[in-house]
């Protein structure tokens, strides 16, 4: 009776360590062992947007609209176009002229506008 | 790496696209503005290639392409992508002697 109980003690015993050992060289393992990164890259989703390059809005010109309509779509918006600056006038020198102090808006300064002391924020 | 696929991507994505499709003999259509050649391909089920252009003007990074549809003949497709930040050329032509006449004038005044 004792014989075969100490039999399946031995049995368990070596069962356990069996696994302990393994454990610990599946653990070492997993230290050693170098990360694979995935061979493709994850595809994210298409974004759908109304400005989407792949579908352009497409438009039916006729030739003699077609200028107009291009300009109008793929020109440059009306405050970036190059204007030409107002020459000044020879009312404009007789102004200046006649008064010591003549301000002009059109200067660099002009557009300054002066403060008042009490509203400047301390450093 | 990813970061300069994803800015791309962003880069596309603002530049606002358009097509236009017009009966017409001509591959090239007058739009008003300078145009520089910069490569053709030739396009899968299509008897007529892509040709794509780029704008001339200096700092100007609008594109376009055009091609003629091979389901219709007699259609070209011009698309055009971005915005120019500068006037037309015809515009600019028909200002030059303008502001010279007005440069020549404000000597006198």
């Amino acid at each position: 009776m004792e014989a075969t109980s100490q039999q399946f003690m031995s049995q368990s015993y070596l069962n356990a360590q069996e696994t302990t050992t393994r454990a610990t060289k599946n653990y070492l393992t997993s230290l050693h062992s170098t990360r694979k990164q995935p061979s493709k890259p994850l595809k994210r989703p298409a974004i759908s947007s109304p400005l989407n390059p792949m579908h352009p809005h497409v438009y039916r010109v006729e030739p003699v609209n077609f200028k107009v309509l291009v300009q109008r779509l793929t020109g440059a918006p009306e405050h970036e176009t190059v204007q030409a600056k107002p020459l000044k006038t020879s009312d404009d020198a007789a102004k200046q002229s006649s008064s010591s102090f003549a301000f002009d808006p059109s200067s660099s300064w002009g557009d300054f506008s002066f403060q008042n002391p009490a509203n400047i924020s301390r450093w | 790496m990813n970061g300069l696929v994803d800015s791309s991507r962003d880069k596309k994505m603002k530049n606002p696209r358009f097509s236009f499709r017009t009966k017409s003999d001509a591959d090239i259509l007058d739009d008003g503005y300078r145009w520089r050649k910069y490569g053709q391909k030739s396009v899968k089920n299509s008897l007529y290639p892509r040709s794509y252009y780029r704008c001339t003007q200096h700092m100007c990074n609008v594109k376009k392409q055009v091609q003629r549809l091979s389901k219709e003949t007699s259609i070209v497709e011009t698309t055009y992508e971005g915005i120019h930040n500068h006037p037309c050329e015809e515009l600019m032509q028909t200002l030059t002697p303008l502001l010279h006449q007005l440069q020549f004038l404000s000597k006198f005044t």
